[in-house]
């Protein structure tokens, strides 16, 4: 790992090196006035930033797995690589995975019904042949899979650990193909939760939510911010409800990404829109199978 | 004593000839066809009368480049009375063929009267904000040298920046000018898309800036770019802002709360441009976006 600090606390190399010299080996220190570049291989590259943070500024840093690097050059495998980053997304729907693609990621995982291996997502990884991969999930069950799968690839993988598709929409909006591995992950990362949503689902058993919101065995219900907020035995009154709750003054267009055992109904949004005139509704087809609908307000 | 100066630009500028408070100045009208019909801008034939021939009548309209002839001539004619020739070319990166004409010209001139070619690095608006800001230069610092004045005028291109709105890709596809914004044209979902002319890019070629689902995410967007500009530039004030927009009736409302958005940022000078009939071309209805010269 690398990482210039810009420091007045710290008087000399020596000093630092004093500091942050337990943390590993290999390790370089360059000076110049309260400027100090550090070169470090640890296995706590957070600690030794923590432990830098509180003597100056960390002006940037860089991390890179050298057990991977390691492995890699130890290998007899042979990667041409043809890009040098790459995004991955993997979902569940078939919808959600066109319109991902269409948004500019470069591959997509669609799985369907069942979780995906890890040799699934190794293979999906290593088919990038890209140096650097951008990866993110809509399940956070897939997460730790997704962690080992990364491990086990050649790629430097950095994973954004999102758990549903709407983030992920929110990921390939936020993002440009020009910036560099470093600002794309991090743009990813902070705009994980730039899209409002919820999700629609039937209930399969009798339900208490935690705000004593009582759901009935075949009822629909909306999930916000992982919580149930609202109830209905009709799924176009709980629609109806749960935009009135939640959309506000800076909302005017609700989307409805329909799931994968949705029926067409061309007359939802025709309703929608004769009750919230002042809105815009769009309609796509997600193919999720945990929701019904996700809706989101923009 | 001060150079006398004369201006020559291709009408593709955003700005109408009653906006430039500049005598020395001659706009060059670009050949638009539609179908195998030549037309130039005229009372006519503009900006919104292509419009709503791209909306009633679903035709294609290009442009083709200016004519070395006509620049030539307007060279001949008034380099009695001038010392030097500035031609403000819309970007390189957009237009080759155009920068190339300007620079044969140049040539042929060579030892009879300078001409400075400025590539732009900009189309529509952001060619009009560099002319006006060469004239501000002109007119505050009239004693520069030719190579002074060169420097400065490409201090300008790169103190310029351009952020455009275009409800569709396919005008500015057709005419091949998307350049690196082809990855946001067909999307599964609606998207709109924010593009810009960056005059600090080496390049000059039209750059995706961002993708949004909604107008005012988009006038966000491009609120905060500027704003950020600003920043990396450490420029406090914008001196001055030329908006784009009165292609149709499209995207109005959207258009309107931009017009507002824009009265909140730190600017010298807003001016309403008032887009001719190649711009049109290329922006389609409903198109908009600034311009700011820092």
């Amino acid at each position: 790992m690398r990482q210039p600090l810009e420091t007045d606390q710290i008087k000399n190399k020596d000093e630092l090196k004093e500091k942050i010299g337990h943390y590993g080996d290999s390790l370089i220190i360059v000076n110049s006035n309260n400027k100090y570049k550090v070169h470090i291989h640890t296995n706590k590259p957070n600690d030794v930033f923590e432990e830098v943070s509180r003597y100056g500024t960390l002006l940037f840093t860089k991390v890179d797995d050298m057990k991977k690097q390691h492995k890699n050059f130890l290998s007899d495998d042979v990667v041409d690589y043809e890009r040098d980053k790459s995004i991955f997304c993997i979902v569940s729907g078939k919808g959600f995975a066109d319109i991902l693609k269409n948004l500019g990621a470069d591959d997509i995982l669609c799985y369907g019904k069942n979780k995906p291996s890890v040799n699934q997502l190794v293979k999906g990884l290593n088919n990038l042949k890209a140096k650097n991969v951008i990866a993110a999930s809509d399940d956070s069950d897939i997460l730790m899979a997704l962690k080992y799968a990364a491990s086990l690839c050649k790629a430097n993988v950095h994973i954004v650990e999102s758990d549903n598709p709407i983030s992920l929409i929110s990921i390939m909006m936020s993002i440009s193909k020009d910036y560099d591995i470093q600002t794309t992950f991090e743009t990813a990362m902070n705009n994980l939760e730039n899209i409002q949503f919820c999700g629609i689902a039937q209930s399969s058993r009798e339900v208490l939510a935690e705000d004593g919101t009582q759901v009935h065995k075949g009822d629909f219900f909306a999930v916000y911010k992982k919580k149930i907020v609202l109830s209905n035995p009709s799924k176009n009154q709980l629609l109806t409800n749960v935009i009135e709750k939640i959309v506000s003054n800076n909302n005017n267009l609700v989307t409805l990404y329909k799931g994968a055992n949705i029926k067409n109904d061309e007359q939802l949004i025709k309703l929608l829109k004769d009750k919230f005139p002042s809105l815009d509704f769009e309609e796509y087809y997600g193919g999720q199978l945990n929701y019904l609908y996700y809706i989101t307000f923009e | 004593m001060s150079r006398k100066i004369f201006i020559i630009v291709g009408d593709n500028l955003g700005l109408s000839r009653q906006q430039i408070n500049y005598d020395a100045l001659e706009i060059v009208k670009f050949p638009v066809f539609v179908g195998e019909t030549e037309y130039r801008q005229s009372e006519e034939y503009s900006a919104s009368w292509l419009v709503s021939k791209y909306e009633n009548e679903k035709v294609v309209a290009k442009s083709s480049t200016l004519i070395h002839n006509e620049i030539a001539e307007i060279v001949e004619r008034n380099r009695a009375n001038y010392d030097l020739f500035i031609h403000v070319v819309m970007s390189s990166g957009l237009s080759a063929a155009s920068f190339r004409v300007a620079e044969n010209v140049k040539k042929q001139f060579e030892n009879i009267v300078p001409i400075i070619n400025v590539d732009t690095k900009q189309a529509i608006n952001g060619v009009g904000n560099i002319v006006l800001g060469i004239i501000d230069l002109i007119k505050t610092q009239p004693d520069l040298s030719i190579e002074e004045l060169e420097k400065a005028c490409q201090q300008i291109v790169e103190n310029t920046f351009s952020w455009f709105v275009f409800s569709d890709l396919e005008y500015l596809y057709r005419g091949g000018r998307i350049g690196k914004a082809q990855s946001l044209m067909g999307s599964v979902l609606h998207i709109i898309p924010l593009l810009g002319l960056m005059g600090d890019e080496k390049e000059g070629i039209i750059l995706a800036q961002g993708k949004a689902r909604t107008f005012r995410q988009i006038n966000d967007m491009i609120i905060n770019q500027i704003k950020a500009k600003m920043q990396e530039k450490s420029v406090t004030t914008i001196k001055r802002a030329i908006t784009l927009q009165g292609y149709g009736d499209k995207n109005k409302e959207a258009i309107a709360e931009f017009m507002e958005k824009i009265k909140t940022l730190p600017c010298n000078e807003i001016i309403h441009g008032e887009g001719g009939l190649v711009d049109a071309v290329y922006c389609g209805p409903g198109a908009y976006g600034i311009s700011i010269l820092l």
